[in-house]
Formats: C-alpha cells, sequence, structure tokens
C-alpha cells in the first residue's frame, strides 16, 4: 500500500482546490463584458453593435451570448439571486417591473443627463418609455427596440372559401364578418376612429444594480442608446429600433430578399398602437393565459369563456400581487 | 472515540472516515441538505429572487383543490402503467434472446444498447420527427394521420413508446447479467426431467433473475414517476395536449421555474416524494411474495 503523508495528502487537495477556482481571470488587463440575449437570429446584430463599441474601446471586450427564450429567464433569475448576472443582458417588459421592483436592475434615469438632459423624451416614444420603466418611474433599462402585432393570413384559404383578401382597409369589424370568426370585442377604447387597433412592445437593455462591471456595463448600454447603435441594430435586421428617426433602417435588411414584403403596414401601425398589457404579475399570470389561448385555438375552448377566464386569471394573479 | 481500539485501529478508522467523507458530504450537500430546502420551501410562498415567507399548508391547500394538479397525478401514473410492465417484459424477452445462442450476439447486443448511449434531446427530437402528425414516417407507414403529440388522446403514449424505446436497452443489459448467473445445469436437469420451454422459463428463468428484475423494476418505476425530460423536449409550451400529457414533475418546472411559484413547486415535489416512497414500501412488501434470493 502506497503510504501517504498528512502534508502529502494536505498539499494534493490543496493543489486540486486550486485547479478548480484557478480558471475564470485573464491576464490581459482587458475587462471582459458579458452579453446575454435570448434571440440567436438577433446575434449579427448585437455583435455588430458590441465591434463598434469595442473598436472606440479597446480596453473592453463583450461576449454575446444566445439562449432560448425560457432558458433565459431560469438563468437570470437564478443568476440575480446569487448576484452573478451577466453584465449586459435584455429585458422584456414581462418581466421588467419584477426585476426592476426588487432593485436588482440599475437605475438609468440619469444615464444621458451629460448629453442631453431629455435625451429619453426626445428620440423615445412614451410606449417605449414605459416599456423600460420600473413601477416607481425610473428607468431600468435603455429602449433597444419596437413592434407591433400583425394580421397574417393564408392566401389559400381565402381563395378556397371563395372570399376576398383583407385589405389595409379592413377593420376588427370586416374581420368579424368573416364565417367562422367570433363577434368583435366591444372595447371601443383600444380602437381608434378608424375601427383599429394593434399593440406595441419593447424590449430594452439593462445592467445589473450590483454588478461588478457595472460602470462598464452602463457605458456600453449608454452607446446602445444612441442614434449609431440603433441604426447598426437596424441594418442588421436584428429588430425596429427604438430611437426615433431610426426605423426605416430596418428596411435594409430585406433588401437582399427578391420577395418584397410592404413593410409600410408596420411602420404606419406605430401611429396608433397602444401599449402591450403587462403589469408586476405578468410572470405569473403569463402561461396561465397561453394555456388558455391554446385551449380555443385547438378548438377545446369556448372563446367568449377562454376570455373571461384569462380575465379572471389576470385579475386574481394581480390581486394576489397587490395585496403584499 | 472507542478506547477499546488500537492506535493503528484508530488510525484506519479515521483513514475510513476520510475516504468516505466525499461521498458524504456530497450526499449531504447535494441530496439531503436540498430536500430539506425543499420541504421548508413547500410551506412559504416565494416572493422573488430566493425570499420565502411562511404560509403554512396554503400550498397544498391550493394543490389539492387545484384540477390540474390532479390531472397531472393521473398523467404520471398512467404513464407508468404504459411503461414499466411493458417495458420490463420486453426487456426481459430481449434479454433472453441475446442469452440464447444466436448469431451476431455482440452486435446484436450493441444494437439494443445503443439508445442509452444517444442524448435525450436528440433522441426526442428524432422522435418528434417521427410522430409528426403532417410528414411524419409513423403516419406514413400505418397509413393514418394521427396527431400523435398533440391529440390528448395518444400524447402520454407518444412519449411512453419513446421511454421504452430508450431505456429498454439498459434493462435488458442488467437482465442479461442476471440471466448469465444461473447455472447451466438447474436447465440440464430440468430437461432430464422433461420439462418444456415454458415450464423451464417459470420454474427456472424467473425465480432465479427474480433479485435483478426486482431492482430493474424499483429503477424503471422510480424514474417513470419522475419523468420530465423527455416531455419537456417533445411538447412545446403551446402543445394544445400539453395539460392532458404534462406529469407532476413538469408542472413543478412550469410552477416553479416559469411561473415562480417555487413554494407551490416545492409542494408537489414533497407530494411526489410521497407518492415513489409508498410505491416503493408496497414494493419492498410484495417482493416477499415472489422474489428469491436463495436457491
Amino acid at each position: 500500500m502506497i503510504k501517504l503523508s498528512r502534508t502529502k495528502v494536505a498539499v494534493l487537495m490543496l493543489i486540486l482546490l486550486l485547479s478548480l477556482t484557478g480558471c475564470g481571470k485573464t491576464a490581459d488587463g482587458k475587462t471582459h463584458l458579458t452579453f446575454q440575449i435570448w434571440d440567436v437570429y438577433q446575434r449579427p446584430g448585437m455583435q455588430a453593435m458590441c465591434d463598434a463599441y469595442t473598436a472606440q474601446h479597446p480596453d473592453v471586450e463583450i461576449e454575446v451570448q444566445a439562449t432560448s427564450w425560457s432558458e433565459y429567464w431560469t438563468k437570470l433569475e437564478a443568476s440575480a439571486e446569487s448576484n452573478t448576472m451577466p453584465d449586459i443582458f435584455w429585458m422584456h417588459t414581462n418581466q421588467l417591473l419584477y426585476y426592476a421592483d426588487f432593485g436588482m436592475l440599475a437605475d438609468v434615469t440619469d444615464l444621458y443627463d451629460d448629453v442631453e438632459s431629455d435625451y429619453y423624451e426626445k428620440h423615445f416614444s412614451e410606449i417605449s418609455r414605459r416599456n423600460a420603466s420600473g413601477s416607481d418611474g425610473h428607468l431600468y433599462g435603455v429602449p433597444k427596440d419596437k413592434d407591433n402585432g400583425l394580421l397574417v393570413y393564408n392566401k389559400e384559404m381565402f381563395d378556397a372559401a371563395g372570399i376576398s383578401y383583407p385589405t389595409e382597409e379592413w377593420t376588427w369589424e370586416d374581420l368579424a364578418k368573416l364565417p367562422k370568426c367570433a363577434d368583435p370585442i366591444e372595447d371601443s377604447e383600444s380602437l381608434d376612429q378608424d375601427g383599429r387597433a394593434t399593440m406595441s412592445n419593447g424590449l430594452c437593455y439593462s445592467t445589473s444594480a450590483r454588478g461588478k462591471n457595472r460602470e462598464a456595463a452602463l457605458d456600453v448600454i449608454k452607446f446602445f442608446g444612441t442614434e449609431e447603435a440603433q441604426r447598426i441594430q437596424g441594418e442588421n435586421g436584428a429588430a425596429i429600433p427604438a430611437y426615433i428617426g431610426c426605423e426605416e433602417t430596418w428596411r435594409a435588411a430585406f433588401d437582399s430578399y427578391n420577395e418584397k414584403l410592404d413593410l409600410d403596414v408596420i411602420f404606419d401601425q406605430f401611429d396608433y398602437a397602444v401599449q402591450a398589457v403587462y403589469n408586476s404579475a405578468s410572470p405569473k399570470w403569463k402561461s396561465q393565459v397561453i394555456d388558455e389561448l391554446t385551449r380555443i385555438y385547438s378548438g377545446n375552448q369556448d372563446l367568449m369563456a377562454g376570455l373571461e377566464n384569462m380575465e379572471r386569471i389576470v385579475n386574481t394573479e394581480t390581486a394576489k400581487k397587490l395585496e403584499k | 472515540m472507542n478506547n477499546k481500539l488500537s492506535a493503528a485501529a484508530r488510525r484506519e478508522e479515521n483513514w475510513g472516515w476520510f475516504m468516505v467523507a466525499p461521498t458524504i458530504i456530497g450526499l449531504v450537500v447535494l441530496n439531503l441538505w436540498p430536500f430539506v430546502q425543499t420541504l421548508y420551501a413547500s410551506f412559504c410562498e416565494h416572493e422573488g429572487f430566493g425570499h420565502y415567507k411562511f404560509i403554512g399548508l396554503q400550498n397544498y391547500v391550493d394543490m389539492f383543490t387545484n384540477a390540474e394538479f390532479w390531472k397531472a397525478t393521473w398523467n404520471t401514473i398512467y404513464f407508468c402503467i404504459l411503461t414499466v410492465p411493458v417495458g420490463i417484459a420486453l426487456a426481459l424477452l430481449i434479454a433472453m434472446l441475446l442469452n440464447a445462442n444466436v448469431r451476431f450476439k455482440g452486435g446484436f447486443r450493441t444494437i439494443f444498447f445503443l439508445p442509452l448511449v444517444c442524448a435525450p434531446a436528440a433522441v426526442a427530437m428524432v422522435w418528434r420527427w417521427i410522430f409528426n402528425g403532417e410528414y411524419g414516417i409513423l403516419n406514413q407507414i400505418l397509413g393514418v394521420k394521427i396527431q400523435w403529440i398533440t391529440d390528448p388522446k395518444t400524447a402520454v403514449l407518444a412519449v411512453a413508446i419513446v421511454s421504452v424505446w430508450s431505456s429498454i436497452g439498459y434493462d435488458a443489459v442488467l437482465l442479461l447479467a442476471g440471466l448469465q448467473n444461473i447455472p447451466k445445469s438447474l436447465y440440464e436437469a430440468n430437461s432430464i426431467d422433461g420439462a418444456g420451454k415454458v415450464q423451464q422459463f417459470f420454474s427456472i428463468t424467473l425465480p432465479m433473475v427474480s433479485p435483478t428484475l426486482f431492482s430493474v423494476l424499483i429503477m424503471r418505476l422510480m424514474a417513470s414517476m419522475k419523468i420530465y425530460d423527455l416531455i419537456y423536449m417533445m411538447a412545446d409550451e403551446t402543445n394544445p395536449a400539453l395539460t392532458d400529457m404534462q406529469s407532476l414533475m413538469y408542472l413543478f418546472y412550469r410552477s416553479s421555474f416559469v411561473a415562480g411559484d417555487r413554494g407551490y413547486g416545492s409542494a408537489i415535489v414533497i407530494w411526489t416524494v410521497g407518492l415513489i416512497l409508498l410505491v416503493t414500501l408496497v414494493q419492498f412488501q410484495g417482493q416477499k411474495k415472489w422474489v428469491t434470493y436463495d436457491i
């Protein structure tokens, strides 16, 4: 049998321990930042923005990490709990209030004070700003993009039924007149005078309130909110930039395709779109509402009963949240 | 310390503790402590980011009055009924065939063991295509148009088929080892006495392999009650049959990690642990009737 002295064993264990903790630090003197996103297709756009930043700041390196949507939130919450959040990450309106109200996100309200005191008001729409605000009205992220809901239809099904295709003039009323369509929901508040309505949502860039590289990360997301960065985002086709005046850059992404899409509809809709529905209880009711929607789509649930259920789910979860 | 031991014996004892320490520490840190935490969390409400508030039995009250929870409990039991008897019977059959004198025995053993080497995620993806209602090969062969994964009637069955397929090789190898321990002389003596193949199976093979069969049964049942990964991979969040196929562990995942309701999720886990404990106890009682440990 091999005899090991106590000291030898202790030294061995120490070496083992050191080999476990030894990795991580780099010796090149640069600040290494991580940037977490949930959409692989937006990766090139995000990378291009990071490259533009690091070209001006050679002492910083940014690593873009993409995961799937569902994993993203599991990972982000776990990292927030252990204070090991990524340096920069996307924030969604579903989750923003949950993170912001718990003090997990850095307050970026004053980020552009040295540039313009009304930077956000000037360059981002009210919806964009509200999507990045916590319950206290402070901004916890720099607006990234904006979207809105569209009606997509299957030409073959319209042909088969002998009905003419929907046109730009169509309102929700016209849609409801189609066979097998439900009655329109009578909520005049969300419709404009022409009977049109859509919802708009948007993401923002956030950083942890207690991150190790907080200052460096804040400087990067400050850049992400500039016209230059938002333009890069649009040109790479990642998403429609939130920065007012940069929206059209997104068209460039479609230049290489022969099939021309009618993009004007999307841009026109921003004029009357309302903010997407969310509140601080969103993480609680969202999956239940999706379950209910799936039941309606698969024909297992009557539309009106389903909508009533959804309303009840949202109200119950919101009331529970407000009780606290 | 035990004073009756000599210095050398005591040193040896210390070394013994030292050697088992990594396992013991691992068990306590990775299994026992999380279990205690889960038990505590099941009496709490998760307010966010690891902050818990004690609410007594409320999670259990919510759970037992929730139809979705009972549906998930039934789905789990149904899944066990579908996978365990069929899976083990098939595994035993394959093990016996592999134990017989067939050509290319090594090749067959490899083929049956292969599913276990494949990553579960890859297995699930391939099977999703096989089951695909529009273009899947299964429907092409059968000449039917069944939406295997999205039809509430067949969703659990589809997952069960994949589960049996991927676990059969492992069980067969374990059972094969049990079969090879049966002395050939028993069969020889038996056939001299004029017994047929069927009688041989019930009077020699089954009793002799029963201890292995028992451990395979326990393991397979536990694994089936904890089914999660296959469902996660095979069903999307928007699958209309999701509530008809989700197991207890999947419901736990959705409660704890999607809805962030970790207290409620923990209560589901405790319930599942209780179920597994009950089933295992019943099995240990039942084994006295059919498992033979000595000849």
